[in-house]
Order: structure tokens, then C-alpha cells, then sequence
């Protein structure tokens, strides 16, 4: 007969564990959503903040809050991409907030590999590009984070409803609006 | 943020909708629509890219798991406030310890209330005295729907000679007054019983009338043979002696088939009246002597006729006095309870052969008790908690939606 102390020692070490499992299938989880997502969830707050130093420190904490929350994900609700540009978009918005607060920060807007972006295309390309950009400085924030979400990190129509927290359709609707306001800005300049 | 009518997409924009995706997919699309895929890859390049050391910088965190650390700007101090995860425990904390002071504060202040009332319900733990039920010769009544009467004043013998006064301490309040005046007390007892249990109540207060030498006044027991044909019901005016009130009271609390549903006592400080009796019936002494001595010395027919008819008048006046102080000193004496049992839902008997003993029916009533007391606590918690939780999740409800609101204005300014 197992001597009942050793037995619950063995449940303990049972419990220990399958919790050891879980929290090693949760980061692994997470890893790979790091991994397939960092550079896009960091052009994404980029183009929101216009400044490099501050969309790195956000892209950092939202992979950090993404970290403590990994375990409050729920698939049901949605895809980890959207929930993780969920994430990023609220540490985004609070420093926003917090300029706006502090109103310290007035950066004007990087144009990052701009230089490499000139060397590998041809004068109309970056003479279009510059439009493009100067078009994207021209609108809102509201608009750019949209653009942010579809060309830069990449969201499908339904991962950009739910960041937003809106319908598929409705979601559609605006980003369709926000082009429409691209296409002409850019024409405009071009 | 903007929201437009949640309606089904144009199929124009649909197909606009499309060409990006398909353009930031890599495939081909319609050459009519080759602007706005053209546009697309132009908007995708204007992607921004982090730099290596950054890149390196953050997998070493990913390495460590995103272990906590300064901001690498040192400008956004800001970013990192309390969160409500790490908060958790210390909100639980406050709840749970508001929840129990409240939950001791409600059990504290009933408690006292119970002790404190002047109608406590009846001991179900057995601690008070209990005397044996004494079967007397009082006429039972049954049979279906009959009255009894016991009209007239009906003096009871009493079987308990050697009761104790202060039993009852403990229940009835002490007499008002400390200084050694007169008080009459009163007393109303309202007990309920089972229909089926009148008449054992019935013989019950007159067992208890009878031990502590009281006298029933009036009584009247209305019993009914069955739940379906009306509602028992006895009523009772006692006369007792009211150094065995609080006794009385005692013994009544603790019958075997009824509880307490009220208890009212009274008291009347009527020691100006009893001296003002005594003062005049020294007066009405004082008078008859001097006209007796007035009587011994007077030698005429007429002044001896006069004092002897004043004599009658002070024999009257003195005997009236004598009476009215007896009446009082009477109603000193013996106190009035008024006893009325009403029909109420069926209780556990308590048996009474032995006050500490184990016994089916006190354990069974006990349990009773228990778990009347343990519904009455989780409901007293559950009327805190309802309440509290329900307010906590407003709250954070009013607080999610003021922080998403506060963060879109974030985005209408910049």
C-alpha cells in the first residue's frame, strides 16, 4: 500500500506539472505569435505615433502585456493577431494620451529607409511614394491607424473589425472611405 | 471611433476591398482595377521596419520572457501604470475583508438585538431551567370546535413550593424603581402553537399558574379538531404573585409545544397613592380617637348624640381607606398576565427530563436551528454580495468604457 503521504506528494508533483505544461504550451504559443507578428505590430504603431523611440517602447510593452494576458486569451472570442494588435493599439492609444498630456512630444514624421527606398527605385516610384507618404502625414490619426492596420501589419478585414471593435462590414466600410481619401490626396499631389 | 450603418458592402466596394487584399497577397488582379493595386504596394512600402538592434534588443526580452524593465527611452515613464491584473489581489483583499466586517457588523447587531428584545424566542438549546410538565386536574377541552369557559375566579394550588423568585432574572426586566417604592407590574404574553397542540398549551399555563401559586383570572380555549375547520386559540388572564412573575414569564417562554411570538411587561410606580392611602387612613385614625375622647367627656344628650353619629362617619371614611389600600397593596401583590396562544406553523418539542441529555427531539430542533440560522447568515451574505458585486461590475463597466473612450479621443486630437 503507496503510504498517503507519498501520494499526495505525487499529486502535488502531478499538479505541478501539467501546470509546468501549460505555461511552456502558452509561451510557446506566444513565441511563434511574436515571431510571425513583431515587425508588423511595430510598423503598425509606428505609422500611429510618427516616432521611432516611442513605437518601440509600445511595441515592446504590448508584447509584454500580451506576455502577463497570455493566459486570458480566448480563441472563441477571435484570433490571437487581432487580439495581440488589440493590445498594441490600446498601449498606442494611452501614449497618445499621455502627449497629449504632457504635451512634450512633437515629432515630425520619420520616413524611414527612405534612402534605400531611393536608391532601389526609379524617380517616378519615388516621386509616387513621397506622395503617398505626404498624403498618409495628411491624414488622421484615425484613418492612418487604418491604413496602419491593412498595409502595414497586414490585418484581413475580420482581425481589423475586431481590433477596431466593430463589424466585418463596417470595418470594410470605412477602410474603403479612408482609400478613397488616400487615392485622393495622393492623386492631388501627383 | 465612427461607425457607419452596419449594412451589407456595395459590391463596388466589396471588389476594391478584394483587389487589396489579393494586391498585398501577391496575386494578379483585373487591370481595371490596377491603380488602386498599385496604390496598395505603394501604401505597403511605406512600411516602416524596426531596426536590428532593436530587433535584437526585443528577442533578447522574448529570450527572458518580456521580463519587466525601465523604458529604453527613459520618456515613457507613463506607459506602465497599475493594471488590473496586478491589482487583483489587493481589490479581492478589500472586498472580501468590507464583506466580512459588514457580515459581522449585520450577525453583531442582531445578535445584540436578539438579546435585547423583549420578546426572545424560545431557548432551543435546552440552557433554561425546565420544570416537568405537571398533568393537572384543569378540565382539558376537545372534541370539534367546543369552548370552554372558565369563568369566575379559579385559585390554583400550588405544586412547586420552593420555586425560585430569580429564575427568570434573566428575562423580565427588574422593577423600575430602586428606592424601594410601590409598583404594580403587568404582563402580556403572546404564544403561538400548533392547531393540533392548544390543549396541551392550554394545561401547560395552568401547570406553570399552579407552581408558582397564581390564580386564573378568565381563560377561554377554543379547540379545533382539524387544520381545515378553523383556528385554535386560548386566552388567558392571570392574576400572580409578582415576586413569581419574572418566574412565571420563565416557565411560559418555555413550553414544550409553543414559542414566543411577543412579551410586553409593564410597571406602575404607585407609591404616592399608597402613602396618600396611608396618610389618610392615619388621618381617619387620629380623627376617631378625638372624638372618642370628645365622646368620654361630653355630658349632654345631644352633644353625645352629635359625636357618636361623627364617629360612624370616621368609622365609614376609615374603613373605606382601609379597603382602597388593601385593594392596592393587592394589586402590588399579584401582577396581571394576559396570556393568549394563537395558532402558528408546527414546532419540535423540547424534551424537558433532563436539561443537558441527548434526546431525538432536541437534536432534531437543534438542527433545525442550525440550519435555519446558517440560511438566515448566507442570505444576510448574499444580500450584501448581490448588491456589491452588482455595483463592482457597473463600475468597471463605466470604467472600461470611459478608459476606451478617453483612449479614442486620443486619436480624434492627434
Amino acid at each position: 500500500m503507496t503510504d498517503p503521504g507519498v501520494r499526495r506528494s505525487q499529486g502535488v508533483g502531478v499538479g505541478v506539472a501539467i501546470r509546468h505544461s501549460e505555461e511552456n504550451e502558452s509561451w510557446q504559443r506566444l513565441e511563434q505569435l511574436y515571431r510571425s507578428s513583431r515587425d508588423d505590430v511595430y510598423a503598425y504603431v509606428f505609422t500611429l505615433l510618427r516616432d521611432r523611440a516611442a513605437a518601440e517602447d509600445v511595441t515592446a510593452l504590448a508584447f509584454e502585456r500580451a506576455y502577463r494576458r497570455r493566459r486570458t486569451f480566448d480563441r472563441q472570442r477571435g484570433e490571437e493577431r487581432a487580439w495581440l494588435f488589440g493590445i498594441a493599439r490600446n498601449a498606442a492609444l494611452d501614449e497618445l494620451r499621455r502627449r497629449r498630456r504632457t504635451a512634450a512630444l512633437l515629432v515630425d514624421p520619420e520616413h524611414p529607409d527612405q534612402e534605400q527606398a531611393a536608391s532601389d527605385n526609379d524617380a517616378d516610384v519615388l516621386l509616387r511614394q513621397t506622395a503617398v507618404r505626404a498624403a498618409l502625414a495628411g491624414l488622421s490619426a484615425r484613418d492612418r491607424e487604418l491604413i496602419a492596420l491593412k498595409f502595414h501589419a497586414g490585418l484581413s478585414n475580420a482581425e481589423l473589425a475586431q481590433v477596431l471593435g466593430c463589424s466585418e462590414s463596417n470595418a470594410g466600410t470605412i477602410l474603403h472611405r479612408t482609400i478613397q481619401k488616400l487615392r485622393k490626396a495622393v492623386n492631388a499631389s501627383v | 471611433m465612427r461607425r457607419s450603418e452596419d449594412m451589407p458592402l456595395e459590391p463596388e466596394v466589396l471588389a476594391e476591398l478584394e483587389v487589396i487584399d489579393a494586391t498585398l497577397a501577391g496575386l494578379a488582379v483585373d487591370p481595371e482595377h490596377a491603380e488602386l493595386a498599385e496604390l496598395a504596394l505603394l501604401v505597403a512600402t511605406t512600411r516602416a521596419e524596426p531596426s536590428e538592434e532593436y530587433i535584437r534588443s526585443l528577442d533578447a526580452r522574448a529570450q527572458r520572457r518580456f521580463v519587466r524593465h525601465a523604458p529604453a527611452h527613459g520618456r515613457h515613464h507613463g506607459l506602465r501604470r497599475l493594471s488590473l491584473g496586478s491589482a487583483r489581489p489587493v481589490i479581492g483583499s478589500v472586498l472580501v475583508g468590507g464583506l466580512a466586517l459588514a457580515t459581522a457588523a449585520v450577525v453583531i447587531s442582531t445578535g445584540s438585538l436578539s438579546s435585547s428584545s423583549t420578546a426572545p424566542e424560545k431557548n432551543s438549546f435546552g440552557t433554561t431551567a425546565h420544570q416537568s410538565v405537571h398533568r393537572g386536574a384543569q378540565p382539558a377541552v376537545n372534541g370539534s370546535r367546543s369552548t370552554a369557559d372558565f369563568g369566575g375566579s379559579e385559585t390554583a394550588t400550588p405544586a412547586n413550593p420552593d420555586r425560585s423568585a430569580s429564575a427568570g432574572a434573566d428575562v423580565v426586566p427588574a422593577p423600575v424603581s430602586g428606592t424601594g417604592g410601590y409598583q404594580i407590574q403587568s404582563a402580556q404574553l403572546q404564544l403561538t402553537t400548533p392547531n393540533a397542540r392548544i390543549d396541551e398549551v392550554a394545561q401547560e399555563v395552568f401547570d406553570v399558574v399552579a407552581q408558582v401559586g397564581g390564580t386564573v383570572q378568565r381563560s377561554q380555549v377554543t379547540a379545533a379538531s382539524g387544520s381545515s375547520s378553523g383556528d385554535s386559540y386560548a386566552s388567558f388572564v392571570l392574576n400572580i404573585p409578582t415576586a413569581s412573575l419574572q418566574e412565571a414569564m420563565t416557565r411560559m417562554s418555555s413550553l414544550r409545544y409553543a414559542t414566543v411570538a411577543s412579551r410586553t411587561d409593564g410597571t406602575q410606580n404607585v407609591s404616592n397613592q399608597y402613602q396618600t392611602d396611608q396618610r389618610n387612613i392615619a388621618d381617619d385614625k387620629a380623627v376617631r380617637l378625638a372624638l372618642l375622647t370628645q365622646l368620654e367627656s361630653a355630658e349632654t344628650e345631644t352633644a353625645i348624640d352629635s359625636i357618636e353619629a361623627q364617629l360612624k362617619l370616621a368609622a365609614s371614611q376609615l374603613a373605606s381607606d382601609q379597603k382602597a389600600l388593601s385593594s392596592l397593596q393587592h394589586q402590588i401583590d399579584y401582577s396581571s398576565l394576559n396570556v393568549q396562544v394563537n395558532p402558528g406553523p408546527p414546532i419540535f418539542p423540547v424534551t424537558t427530563a433532563a436539561n443537558h441529555g441527548f434526546t431525538l427531539g432536541r437534536a432534531a430542533h437543534d438542527s433545525g436551528r442550525v440550519l435555519v440560522v446558517a440560511a438566515g447568515v448566507a442570505l444576510i451574505v448574499l444580500a450584501l454580495l448581490v448588491p456589491l458585486v452588482l455595483v463592482a461590475v457597473l463600475l468597471a463597466w463605466i470604467g472600461s468604457w470611459l478608459r476606451r473612450r478617453r483612449r479614442e479621443q486620443a486619436l480624434d486630437v492627434s
